[in-house]
C-alpha cells in the first residue's frame, strides 16, 4: 500500500501537480485506502479489533492462566487492579495487596479481604504453567504473573478459574468464529443474490423461493435439530468448524435478498446495458461493475451480522452443542452472568459482555469509515 | 420477638374469649368446661400421645372438656367455587364424628390468605406444593420416627406383619360431602391398580414379592390389607407416599359399566368415546395430584373429590389454584376446623433465576424443593428487604452420585464400566474436599453412597462412607493402567480396548444436582485420561433416557433412601439401583431378573446376592438384629462395588418462608422422602394480618 | 398490478408448500419419537417396567409407526380440511387448544415490536445520516448496538431486575397478582401493557441496531445522490426534501425484510419469554420440540412460518407501490 506520501485532495503543497497527478491515476483501492486513513474513528475501530485479536492469538502467552485452573483460595473473587503506591508509599514494580478468604457464618458466602499491609509484586515475563503456543512453540513464559500468589485482573468465577484469562482465550475463540461466519455467509450470498439479482425471470424466481424457505425457518429449532445429529467422537476443531458452516449457512439469506433486489433494480442502468453490448460476462458485470455500486450495503450488513454470529454462538452453547473445555467463547462465559447471584454479587462476571459491545462497535465504526471510502469518487465529505 | 410474643397471647386471649363465649351460646347445657387452646408452645400441663395431636376423645377426656367447632367465615363463598358442590351443610355435617385435633405449633391461627407457592410447570417440580395439602392414612411427626394417624385413626399389626387393620373415622367426608369409607380403599386397589383397562400391567410398587394383596372393607370403617409376605413397611409408605390409597368410588364408579348400566351415555353426554374415557379423564392410572386436570385440558369443569386440605378450582397453563376442603377432617385446640388459609397460589415459573427474584421480592410463602445451596448467600442476603427467612437443615438423600452404567449398550463400555478398578478409579480421582467447598459452601463431608441414607438408619459404618473417598489421582491412574487402558496417541484421552478414544456423555439436568458439580467432576476425571462430554438436558429428557438405558452414566441426588423409603421397597437395593424419577445402573441386569433370564445381561455374583438379601430385608421391621445384620451386609455390597460414586454427604439444604406464615416451624430435615413440608403441617399454617 | 399480486400469491403458495415439507422434516429431525417418553412418563412411580412391546403398541396407538411420508400427508391433511393441527402427546388434549391459548400474546408480542422497532429506528436513523458523526449519531449507535451486543437472556433478566428492585413491579407474568383475577376493565389492560413493555423493549432494542444501520446507511447514500442535490438548488426546505426522496427510499430495505423481521423476533422470544414467564408460542416450541411432542412444535412452526410468508408478500406488494424501479414482471 501507499506511504506517508497520501495527497489530500485540497493539499497546497509543493509539487501540486506530481500529488494531483498521483491522485487522479491512483486505482479505486489506493483512493479507498487513503480516505480510509483520514476517518480517525475508523481506524480507532481497525486498530482496536487488531488488538482484541492480537491478544485472542496471543492468549496462552498474555493469560497468567489456564482456562480451567481453578484458585481454590479465592472463589468469585472481585477484580485486582495493580497499583504502584499504598499506604506505605510508591513502589516501582506493580503490586496487589495480598487478600485472605473467609466464609461469612451468616450467608456462608466467601469473603475476600484485602491486607494493605501485604504488597504481592508483579512480575514480568514470569515462568508459569506449560502452554504451547499456536499449538507449535512449547513455553511457559506468561507476560506477567505474581510469583507468590495469584493475580485476578477481572476477579474469578464460581469455580475460581480467572476471569481475564478466560475472556482473552474466549476473544479469540468467539471472534474467529464471527469472522469464518460471516465471510461464509457472504460468499454464498453473493453468488445466490447475485445469480438471482442479474438473471432475474426464472432463476430469480426458483432462488427466490428457495431463500424464502431457508429464511422463514425459525433457527432454533433449525440449531436442535442439527445438534442432534453432531457425532459424539468430534473434537473441538471439528465442532468449531460445524458451527461456522452452520452459522453461515443461516446467515446467508438476508444478505443475499438484499444483494438481489439492489441488482434488480440496478441492471436496468445504462451502465450494464452498456458492459453487456461490449461482451462482458455476466460474472464480471456483477462482480466488476454491479457490486461496487451498493459496496456499502454490503459492508452494512457484513457488519451487522457479526454480532449474530456471536450471538448464535450463544444460542449454541445454551441448547449444549457449543464448544467443549478448554475452550471458552463469550457465549460461554456469559451464561456464568446469566443470573442473579452475578447480578447482584459478582458483576464482573458482565465483563465479556462489555469485550462484546466493544467488538461490535468497533466493526460498526470500521464499517462506518469503510463505507465512506468506498465510494471515493463522492465529493462530498 | 417479645413484641410477637405479646401480640400472641393477647390474640389468643381474645380467640379463646371468642371461643367460650361460642361455646356458652351454642350449649348452655353442656356441663364440661370448654376446652383449652393448647399450642405446642404452651401445652398448658397436657401431655399429647403422639406429637402434637390428639385424637378429639383422648383431648376432651385429657382435658375433661367439650371442643366447640367453628368454621371458617368464608367456608360457603369458597364451596361455591368447587364446580359440583352442594350447597353446604351444616360444620357438624362436614366433619367426622372424631376428628383429628392438631396442635397448633405457636398459636391458634386466624382464617384467610393465600399461600403462594412456585413450581416448574404442570408435573414438574411440584411435589413440594403438593405436600402443603397433602393427607395419607398416616403421617411422620416432625421428629420423623413417630408415624402418626392422619386420614387413618389407628392401625393394628398381626404377629406376623402380613395382615394389616386400618380403621378410619366415622362420618369422614370426601370434599364434595359424599361419606368417605372403606370401600373407597376397596375401589382404589381392587377397581383401579387391579383394573387391566388403566393399567396393562399391575404396578409393581403395588405387589408383594410379586402378589398383589387382598383389601376387603370389613366394616364401613375398617379396611383389612392382607399381604402374600410379612411387609411391615408398609405403614411408612403410607406416612410419606405421594400416593393415597383411596379413591371416590361413588364418583369413579359413575364411569364404570360394571357399576353404572348407563356409563357409556355418561361418556356420550361428555363427548368422550366409551365409558372407560370418560374414566380417564378422572384417573388415568397415576396417582400424582400433580396430573393434568380435567380443567386443564377442557374435558370437564369439575376435579376427583378429595381428602385434601384444599381442593382444585382453576388449572391453567400457567398456574393452579385452590381452595379449603370445607370438608376437611381437621380441627385445631380451639375447635376451629383447619387449614386456616384459604387459597394455594401455585405459579409455574421455569426459569431458576425468576423463581429467586420472586422469592427475594417477598412474592413466596414457602419454597424448599429446587431451593439450592448456591443461592442460600443471596437468598439470605435479601432475607429483611424479601420479608422472608431462609434456613438450613439437614437434607437427607442429598449425596449426588455418578453411576458408570454397566450394562451400556456400547459393549466396549459396558466392559471397562464392569470393571470394578474402573470404577474404584473414578472415585479416586475425585476432590470431593474441593467440591465440598467450591459447590456445597463446605457444609458437607465427602461421603461415599449407601443405598440407605446413613442418618436414619444404624447399620451403616464410618468405614463404609470412607470408602475410597480420598483424593489420589496417582492412584486412579495406577488402576486404570492396571487395566490395559492407554494414551498411546498422546493426545491426553485414553483409548479404549478397540482403539478408540475413551469418551463418555455425561448427560445431566439441572434438577438433579448442582451443574458446578459436573463441570469439577469432568475436570477431575479429564485429569486421569477420561473425556467427558456434558450436556444438559430436561428432567424428562433424562429420565427417558436413563430408563431407555442410554445414559453413560447418571447421576442425580441419592433421594429416596431415608428410612421409610428402604424399609417398603427394595427400589434403590437392587438393579437398576433406582426408579423412573431416579435411575440408577444396570438396567439390563433388571430386565434378566423381571424376565427369568431370558433377556438382559446376567448379572455378576455381588448382584444376585443383594437380590436375595433386600427380598429377605424388607420383611423385618426395621431396627430390628435381623433388619441391622441384612441391611449391613448389603450395604458392604453396594459399597464395595461402586454401583454408585459418592460425593458429599451430610449436606444441609435451604427452605424459605414468608415471615407472615404464622405457626412455622424449621423443618427437622428437607427431604422428598417425607414429602417435603408433610411432617410440618401446613394445614396449621395461617397468615398473619 | 393485479398479475404482479396473482403471481406472488402462487409464489406464497408454492413456498408454503416447500415450508411444510421443510418443517416436517425439522419435526423428524431428533432421533427417537414420543412414545417412549409417553411410555415411561404414564407408568412413573407406578414401578411398572417398560418394554420394547409397550412402547411400540403406543407408537402404534399414535400412529407413529407409519411411514414418514405417509404421516406428512395426513398430518398436513388434517390442516387443509378440519384446520386441525393434530394431537398433543404431552398435553392430551389437541394441539388447536394448547396452540390457540398463546396464539394471541405471541401475535400481539410480534406486533408491538415490529411497530416499537420501526418507530424507534426509522426517525433515529433518518436524524442520524442527517446529523451525521455527530455526538448524536455516535450516541445513537452505541445505544443501538449495545442493545444487538448484549445477549437477550441477560437483558431480559437485568431489566427484570431493575424493573423489580427499582420499581417493585411483580416479577414477569402478564399481570400482577391484584388483577390476575379481575374482570377486563381498563386498569387491567394497562396493567398487561405495564407487563409487556420489558419483554417488547428488550425484543425492540435487539432488533433496532440491524434497521437503524441499515435505513442510516441506505439514508446517506441517497443523500449524495443529484436528484437532492437538485431538489436543494431548488430550494425545497429541508425536511420536505428529506421526505420526498431520501426517506422514502432510505425505508426500501427495510420494507423488504419485514416477514423476516418476524422470524428473527420470533427466534428471540423463548429466551425473554423463559426469563419473563410470559405465555407464548416460542418457549412453548422449544419445550415441545424438546418434549418430541411433535404436532404442536409442527403447529407453532406451521403458523409462524405462514405469518412469516404472508408478512414477506404484503412486503412485495408494499415494495412494488414505494419504488416502480422494481419492474412488475417475472421476478
Amino acid at each position: 500500500m501507499t506511504d506517508a506520501a497520501t495527497p489530500t485532495v485540497n493539499g497546497a503543497l509543493p509539487h501540486n501537480d506530481a500529488k494531483a497527478l498521483k491522485y487522479y491515476t491512483a486505482s479505486q483501492w489506493q483512493l479507498v485506502w487513503w480516505r480510509f486513513k483520514r476517518h480517525h474513528t475508523a481506524m480507532a475501530g481497525a486498530l482496536f479489533l487488531l488488538a482484541m485479536a492480537l491478544a485472542g492469538l496471543f492468549a496462552d502467552f498474555i493469560a497468567p492462566y489456564s482456562t480451567t485452573t481453578r484458585d481454590r483460595d479465592y472463589i468469585m473473587g472481585p477484580p485486582q487492579m495493580p497499583m504502584a503506591w499504598d499506604s506505605h508509599g510508591f513502589s516501582l514494580r506493580p503490586f496487589i495487596h495480598g487478600v485472605t478468604t473467609k466464609r461469612d457464618p451468616v450467608t456462608l458466602r466467601k469473603i475476600a479481604t484485602i491486607d494493605p499491609d501485604k504488597r504481592e509484586y508483579l512480575e514480568f515475563f514470569m515462568r508459569g504453567e506449560a502452554y504451547t503456543l499456536f499449538g507449535l512453540i512449547p513455553s511457559n513464559i506468561h507476560l506477567f504473573g505474581v510469583p507468590s500468589g495469584h493475580i485476578h485482573l477481572f476477579g474469578t468465577d464460581e469455580l475460581g478459574r480467572d476471569v481475564f484469562s478466560r475472556t482473552l482465550f474466549a476473544t479469540g475463540t468467539s471472534l474467529s468464529i464471527g469472522v469464518l461466519g460471516v465471510m461464509t455467509a457472504f460468499v454464498l450470498a453473493l453468488i445466490i443474490g447475485g445469480t438471482a439479482g442479474y438473471f432475474a425471470g426464472w432463476i430469480d424466481y426458483g432462488v427466490q423461493r428457495v431463500t424464502e424457505i431457508v429464511r422463514v425457518v425459525p433457527v432454533i429449532p433449525l440449531y436442535m435439530g442439527l445438534a442432534a445429529a453432531f457425532p459424539r467422537e468430534w473434537s473441538n476443531i471439528q465442532v468449531y468448524f460445524a458451527m461456522t458452516m452452520i452459522f453461515g449457512l443461516v446467515g446467508w439469506p438476508t444478505l443475499a435478498r438484499r444483494v438481489r433486489s439492489h441488482l434488480l433494480a440496478q441492471r436496468g442502468e445504462d451502465y450494464v446495458l452498456a458492459a453487456e453490448l461490449s461482451g462482458a460476462r455476466p460474472a464480471r458485470i456483477i462482480g466488476k461493475h454491479l457490486l461496487p455500486s451498493f459496496t456499502s450495503y454490503i459492508i452494512v450488513d457484513l457488519v451487522i451480522s457479526f454480532p449474530y454470529m456471536i450471538l448464535s454462538e450463544t444460542a449454541l452453547s445454551f441448547i449444549g452443542l457449543g464448544l467443549r473445555p478448554p475452550s471458552v467463547s463469550w457465549g460461554i462465559m456469559l451464561q456464568d452472568a446469566q443470573n442473579i447471584r452475578a447480578i447482584e454479587q459478582a458483576p464482573w462476571f458482565f465483563i465479556p459482555a462489555g469485550f462484546v459491545v466493544l467488538a461490535v462497535l468497533a466493526f460498526t465504526l470500521l464499517g462506518d469509515g469503510l463505507r465512506d471510502a468506498a465510494d471515493p469518487y463522492s465529493v462530498n465529505k | 420477638m417479645s413484641r410477637f410474643s405479646v401480640k400472641t397471647v393477647s390474640m389468643r386471649r381474645g380467640l379463646m374469649a371468642a371461643t367460650a363465649l361460642a361455646g356458652l351460646m351454642a350449649a348452655t347445657s353442656a356441663q364440661a368446661a370448654d376446652c383449652p387452646a393448647v399450642t405446642v408452645d404452651d401445652m398448658q400441663g397436657l401431655s399429647a400421645p403422639v406429637p402434637y395431636q390428639f385424637e378429639l376423645a383422648d383431648f376432651q377426656k385429657a382435658a375433661s372438656c367439650e371442643l366447640t367447632f367453628q368454621e371458617n367465615p368464608a367456608a360457603a363463598e369458597m364451596n361455591g367455587e368447587i364446580t359440583g358442590n352442594p350447597a353446604l351443610p351444616a360444620l357438624a355435617d362436614r366433619l367426622p364424628k372424631e376428628p383429628l385435633v392438631l396442635i397448633p405449633y405457636n398459636e391458634i391461627g386466624t382464617y384467610g390468605g393465600t399461600l403462594t407457592g412456585l413450581s416448574k410447570g404442570t408435573e414438574s417440580g411440584t411435589s413440594d406444593v403438593l405436600s402443603l395439602r397433602h393427607v395419607n392414612f398416616a403421617r411422620y411427626a416432625d421428629d420423623l420416627r413417630t408415624i402418626v394417624p392422619n386420614v387413618a385413626k389407628s392401625w393394628t399389626w398381626n404377629d406376623d406383619y402380613t395382615v394389616l387393620t386400618l380403621e378410619l373415622r366415622e362420618g369422614h367426608k370426601w370434599s364434595d360431602g359424599a361419606p368417605f369409607t372403606a370401600e373407597d380403599v376397596v375401589f382404589w386397589y381392587n377397581d383401579l391398580v387391579l383394573n387391566k383397562d388403566i393399567y396393562p400391567e399391575t404396578p409393581s410398587r403395588w405387589l408383594f414379592a410379586g402378589e398383589p394383596m387382598t383389601v376387603e372393607a370389613v366394616t364401613p370403617t375398617e379396611v383389612r390389607m392382607t399381604f402374600p409376605v410379612p411387609n411391615p413397611g408398609i405403614m411408612s409408605r403410607f406416612a410419606v407416599d405421594f400416593g393415597q390409597p383411596f379413591q371416590p368410588k361413588h364418583f369413579l364408579s359413575k364411569y364404570m359399566s360394571k357399576y353404572n348400566p348407563d356409563a357409556d351415555k355418561l361418556a356420550k353426554e361428555m363427548g368422550k368415546d366409551s365409558a372407560l374415557d370418560a374414566l380417564k379423564v378422572f384417573y388415568n392410572g397415576s396417582d400424582w395430584k400433580d396430573v393434568p386436570t380435567p380443567l386443564l385440558s377442557g374435558d370437564a369443569k369439575m376435579v376427583t373429590p378429595t381428602l385434601e386440605s384444599h381442593i382444585v378450582v382453576a388449572d391453567t397453563s400457567t398456574g393452579r389454584k385452590l381452595v379449603a376442603n370445607p370438608y376437611f377432617h381437621m380441627v385445631d385446640t380451639a375447635g376451629n376446623q383447619l387449614p386456616y388459609v384459604n387459597k394455594i397460589d401455585e405459579e409455574y415459573i421455569k426459569d431458576k433465576e425468576v423463581q429467586n427474584l420472586k422469592m427475594t421480592s417477598g412474592e413466596v410463602s414457602y419454597k424448599g424443593q429446587a431451593v439450592y445451596i448456591e443461592d442460600y448467600p443471596l437468598l439470605k442476603e435479601n432475607e429483611e428487604k424479601g420479608g422472608y427467612k431462609v434456613f438450613l437443615s439437614p437434607g437427607l438423600g442429598e449425596n449426588v452420585f455418578y453411576a458408570f452404567n454397566t450394562t451400556d449398550k456400547d459393549p466396549e463400555l459396558a466392559k471397562i464400566f464392569n470393571d470394578v478398578r474402573f470404577r474404584e478409579a473414578m472415585s479416586l480421582a475425585m476432590n470431593r474436599d474441593e467440591i465440598n467447598d467450591v459447590v456445597l459452601l463446605g457444609q458437607g463431608r465427602p461421603m461415599q453412597i449407601t443405598p440407605a441414607d446413613p442418618a436414619t438408619v444404624a447399620f451403616i459404618t464410618d468405614d463404609m462412607l470412607n470408602h475410597m473417598v480420598q483424593y489420589d489421582p496417582d492412584a486412579a491412574k495406577a488402576k486404570l493402567a492396571e487395566m490395559g487402558l492407554k494414551d498411546s496417541d498422546g493426545d491426553g484421552v485414553l483409548e479404549r480396548f478397540d482403539g478408540k478414544p475413551l469418551i463418555v456423555r455425561l448427560v445431566y439436568s439441572n434438577q438433579g444436582a448442582p451443574v458446578k458439580m459436573h463441570e469439577l467432576v469432568r475436570d477431575y476425571w479429564s485429569a486421569v485420561g477420561l473425556r467427558v462430554d456434558l450436556k444438559e438436558v430436561t428432567s424428562d429428557e433424562y429420565r427417558t433416557a436413563g430408563n431407555n438405558n442410554d445414559l453413560d452414566i447418571t447421576t442425580w441426588k441419592n433421594d429416596n433412601t431415608s428410612a421409610p423409603s428402604i424399609s417398603q421397597s427394595v427400589e434403590r437395593l437392587v438393579p437398576p439401583f433406582g426408579n423412573y424419577f431416579n435411575p440408577g445402573t444396570g438396567f439390563a441386569w433388571a430386565q434378566w431378573k423381571s424376565t427369568g433370564g431370558k433377556d438382559g445381561v446376567e448379572p455378576p455374583e455381588d448382584v444376585k446376592k443383594v437380590y436375595e438379601l433386600a427380598e429377605k430385608f424388607i420383611q423385618y421391621p426395621l431396627g430390628t438384629d435381623e433388619s441391622n445384620k441384612l441391611g449391613a451386609e448389603i450395604m458392604q455390597l453396594h459399597v464395595d462395588n461402586l454401583w454408585k460414586i459418592g460425593t458429599v454427604g451430610d449436606v444441609t439444604a435451604p427452605t424459605m418462608y414468608k415471615t407472615d406464615v404464622g405457626n412455622f416451624r424449621e423443618f427437622t430435615a428437607k427431604a422428598y422422602d417425607y414429602y417435603w413440608s408433610y411432617p410440618y403441617r401446613a394445614n396449621q399454617w395461617f397468615i398473619k394480618k | 398490478m393485479s398479475r404482479f399480486i396473482i403471481q406472488r400469491l402462487f409464489g406464497m403458495l408454492v413456498t408454503l408448500f416447500f415450508v411444510s415439507i421443510m418443517v416436517f422434516t425439522i419435526m423428524e429431525l431428533p432421533p427417537g419419537d414420543y412414545a417412549d417418553r409417553y411410555a415411561f412418563r404414564k407408568y412413573s412411580g407406578t414401578g411398572i417396567n417398560v418394554t420394547e412391546s409397550d412402547i411400540q403398541n403406543i407408537r402404534v396407538e399414535f400412529g407413529l409407526d407409519r411411514p414418514a411420508p405417509a404421516r406428512y400427508l395426513s398430518w398436513i391433511g388434517g390442516i387443509l380440511t378440519d384446520f386441525d393441527f393434530g394431537q398433543s402427546f404431552a398435553f392430551e388434549t389437541s394441539v388447536n387448544r394448547v396452540v390457540g391459548e398463546r396464539l394471541v400474546l405471541t401475535l400481539a408480542l410480534l406486533y408491538a415490536t415490529l411497530i416499537l422497532t420501526y418507530a424507534i429506528s426509522i426517525p433515529i436513523a433518518i436524524y442520524a445520516a442527517v446529523r451525521r458523526h455527530s455526538a448524536v449519531d455516535y450516541g445513537l449507535t452505541i445505544m443501538s448496538y449495545l442493545g444487538l451486543a448484549l445477549p437477550n437472556f441477560l437483558l431480559a433478566l437485568i431489566l427484570l431486575y431493575i424493573s423489580v428492585t427499582v420499581f417493585g413491579s411483580s416479577v414477569g407474568g402478564l399481570f400482577s397478582p391484584d388483577y390476575v383475577d379481575a374482570p377486563w376493565s381498563f386498569a387491567k389492560v394497562g396493567d398487561m401493557l405495564l407487563h409487556l413493555i420489558v419483554p417488547s423493549l428488550v425484543l425492540a432494542w435487539s432488533a433496532t441496531a440491524l434497521q437503524l444501520q441499515t435505513v442510516r446507511a441506505t439514508m446517506l447514500d441517497e443523500l449524495n445522490k443529484l436528484s437532492v442535490t437538485a431538489a436543494r438548488a431548488r430550494g425545497l426546505p429541508e425536511w420536505k426534501l428529506l421526505l420526498k426522496y431520501p426517506a422514502r427510499l432510505a425505508i426500501n430495505p427495510v420494507v423488504s425484510t419485514i416477514g423476516f423481521d418476524v422470524n428473527r423476533i420470533f427466534s428471540e422470544l423463548p429466551i425473554v419469554a423463559l426469563v419473563l414467564s410470559l405465555p407464548e408460542l416460542g418457549e412453548l416450541l422449544i419445550q415441545s420440540y424438546l418434549d418430541l411432542d411433535m404436532y404442536v412444535a409442527g403447529a407453532i412452526l406451521m403458523m409462524l412460518t405462514f405469518f412469516i410468508v404472508f408478512m414477506n408478500f404484503l412486503s412485495d406488494v408494499l415494495l412494488a407501490v414505494l419504488d416502480p424501479r422494481i419492474k412488475l414482471e417475472g421476478g
